[in-house]
């Protein structure tokens, strides 16, 4: 349920119950996202308490990444099954400038960056 | 040519002002569409490009940058016709502000479009356009139509656009030049 290639990867531990995000994620559109989606999709029914989004790695994400990551915010809060955790660095200027906002989507989420 | 339709802060900064740097390069749209990774690639080296003018390592500076061009090439790049078309890119350097311009040649209609939507960014409440945008999407929606809502919203942004029709009997098109004019953040 991994998603690999050159330019960034997307773990889902089911153990831990986190996905963690690395390298650079700019797709062409939310279309192209669609593997994204699923994998999120695929974890959040897998896990149950909490699942956690950690793109402390991640050093870009495009608007076409993030709204796919604040639909998938707006689907969990409305499936209201888990809390969801985001982590990100505040060294990295997107990170800290756009993850504030799923907190907005969802008082639910918390938001850590470090 | 037709007479330019300009939009917002356009002139922020008076495009004869004497930057500290300049660079500029100008691509195919069938290159970025058909390279999709070339977009970031664009980004990633205006970026770094810029990122060697401080003496000490910034990061995040150089990270806004990239994030602020890529949104704007990817546009010029989904926008454009395809064939026959450039996209010219450029930035100029200030003492606290990167001036970044996008220009693509595009259809009246994608023009038209793309007008209304800078009309309702300039007018808009950011904040509330931005959650009511994201609520209001539909599954099927291809497109997110966020990128220059997110860059105004969560960046020290500026914006400016101009729209100028060529071409006759048919053949007309719109030429998009978009401006965003970055505060650099120390």
């Amino acid at each position: 349920m991994n998603i690999t290639n050159d330019d960034f990867s997307i773990v889902f531990d089911e153990a831990q119950r986190s996905i963690v995000f690395k390298g650079s994620l700019r797709l062409l559109n939310v279309k192209e996202y669609e593997p994204v989606k699923s994998l999120l999709s695929a974890a959040h029914d897998k896990s149950t308490g909490q699942l956690t989004l950690d793109f402390r790695d991640l050093k870009f994400l495009n608007s076409s990444g993030i709204t796919t990551i604040s639909t998938f915010v707006i689907n969990s809060r409305n499936s209201n099954k888990l809390k969801l955790e985001v982590l990100g660095s505040k060294s990295i200027s997107w990170q800290e400038k756009s993850l504030i906002n799923l907190n907005k989507l969802w008082s639910e989420v918390n938001v850590v960056l470090s | 040519m037709g007479k330019a339709e300009v939009f917002g802060n356009f002139d922020y900064i008076p495009q004869g002002m004497e930057p500290e740097g300049m660079l500029s390069m100008t691509v195919q749209p069938i290159d970025l569409i058909t390279y999709w990774r070339r977009c970031g690639l664009v980004a990633d080296f205006g970026a770094k490009f810029y990122a060697y003018a401080y003496s000490t390592p910034n990061e995040y500076l150089e990270n806004t940058i990239s994030t602020v061009l890529n949104e704007l090439v990817e546009n010029g790049a989904k926008f454009s016709r395809q064939k026959e078309s450039y996209v010219s890119i450029s930035l100029r350097h200030f003492i606290n502000v990167f001036a970044i311009e996008v220009v693509n040649e595009t259809t009246l209609k994608i023009a038209q479009n793309f007008k209304e939507y800078i009309k309702k960014l300039l007018s808009a409440d950011l904040e509330k356009m931005y959650f009511d945008r994201l609520e209001s999407r539909k599954e099927s929606d291809e497109g997110s139509g966020m990128g220059l809502l997110m860059l105004l919203k969560d960046y020290p942004s500026f914006l400016g656009a101009s729209f100028e029709n060529f071409g006759s009997d048919g053949n007309e098109y719109a030429r998009i030049t978009i401006r965003i004019f970055l505060k650099i953040e120390e």
